[in-house]
């Protein structure tokens, strides 16, 4: 019994874990951003249902804050002050906004600790054998840590890595929604 | 006659060299649903330096030495300096550091007194400033609370308790040492 107690929570991405279904769900945690010339953190509010994805992420005190709406190949990008300004190229605005490009479309899955199924994906292994992350489209993924939420396993702490953009998540509270 | 919450502002400030106090915050959305509390203690020493420990539900530590403020997250492993009067998120506590001349930068009015405490509410003249006003709470004479509505409506509030002020503060507080191996990034 001490092995079962001992195995650690499955990666979402492993098939045996089920986290494809998810519809919606609330994601409240944070952020490191790590580029060629800039670096900052921030509180991250991640809503994802069926229809839309609406993040927010802000600085100490909300102050800084940016919020994006994401439909489809759709993106909202308001800074506040009731101006909204809207792009069909998600990636690029967030570019300009945030300083940084990762897919958007694919962060959604990554997200919550499985590939983008539209792309292949190679899984990463540590010495010991178990699962540590995949690379997919020239992003090396990470998962540090996870977190049971009711009957799944969410990632808690992971790591991002583009060509020129490193990104760092921690998850202090999920919330499945359907 | 009664004492104008403004001047009881300045007086506070004038008085207030160093300051200690535990505080919890949160944040409430435009719909007014309060979102995730934290807390812990802050720090502050005139002009300019001051430090906010984020001990709970996460730990988390914003410095600032008078010219530079460190970011420090500590499940991030994740350091960012900025200069002073760069770093977002700085404003709160710049506003009782009297590094920012009141008069000039903010229109400033009297909101009375509510459940016991004098309120000022500052409006910054700058347009983007990050935020739309901030209010400054006096417990009779000591800072009692602050809150800050943001440009999309929503409202950051802290609570102070166990205010001390004019105490001795330990130099260290206010210089940032990052720990050993977190990524650190400082503006040149």
């Amino acid at each position: 019994c001490a092995v079962f107690e001992k195995e650690p929570p499955r990666p979402a991405f492993d098939p045996k874990a089920k986290n494809y279904d998810l519809k919606a769900w609330l994601l409240e945690g944070r952020i490191g951003v790590q580029t060629a010339n800039d670096a900052w953190q921030a509180n991250l509010f991640w809503e994802h249902d069926a229809d839309q994805d609406r993040l927010r992420v802000s600085g100490p005190f909300s102050q800084g804050m940016v919020s994006i709406i994401l439909q489809k190949d759709l993106i909202y990008i308001n800074e506040g002050g009731g101006v909204t300004e809207l792009s069909r190229d998600p990636d690029a605005m967030l570019k300009e906004r945030l300083g940084f490009i990762v897919p958007l479309s694919s962060l959604r899955y990554w997200i919550v600790g499985l590939p983008d199924p539209n792309h292949t994906y190679t899984p990463i292994y540590n010495e010991s054998g178990s699962l540590l992350g995949f690379r997919q489209a020239g992003w090396t993924l990470q998962f540090q840590n996870f977190m049971t939420v009711e009957d799944r396993i969410m990632p808690q702490k992971m790591a991002i890595q583009g060509k020129d953009v490193k990104l760092k998540l921690v998850a202090d509270s999920w919330r499945i929604k359907g | 006659a009664e004492v104008a919450p403004v001047q009881r502002l300045r007086d506070f400030l004038a008085r207030a060299n160093t300051l200690q106090a535990e505080f919890s915050q949160v944040i409430i959305d435009e719909a007014g649903n309060p979102g995730q509390r934290t807390s812990g203690v802050f720090y502050l020493q005139r002009p300019g330096k001051f430090r906010w420990d984020y001990k709970k539900p996460y730990s988390q530590e914003i410095v600032s030495s008078g010219q530079k403020v460190w970011f420090y997250d500590v499940d991030l492993e994740q350091v960012t300096a900025k200069r002073l009067d760069e770093a977002i998120g700085s404003t709160p506590a710049l506003l009782l550091s009297g590094e920012v001349a009141l008069e000039n930068n903010f229109k400033i009015e009297n909101q009375g007194s509510d459940e016991g405490l004098f309120w000022i509410k500052l409006v910054p003249k700058s347009e983007d400033s990050g935020f739309k006003y901030v209010l400054i709470g006096l417990d009779d004479n000591t800072l009692a609370g602050m809150e800050l509505g943001d440009n999309f409506g929503q409202v950051t509030r802290i609570y102070f308790s166990n205010v001390k002020t004019g105490v001795k503060l330990d130099r260290n507080l206010f210089e940032f040492r990052p720990p050993p191996g977190v990524d650190v990034f400082e503006e040149r």
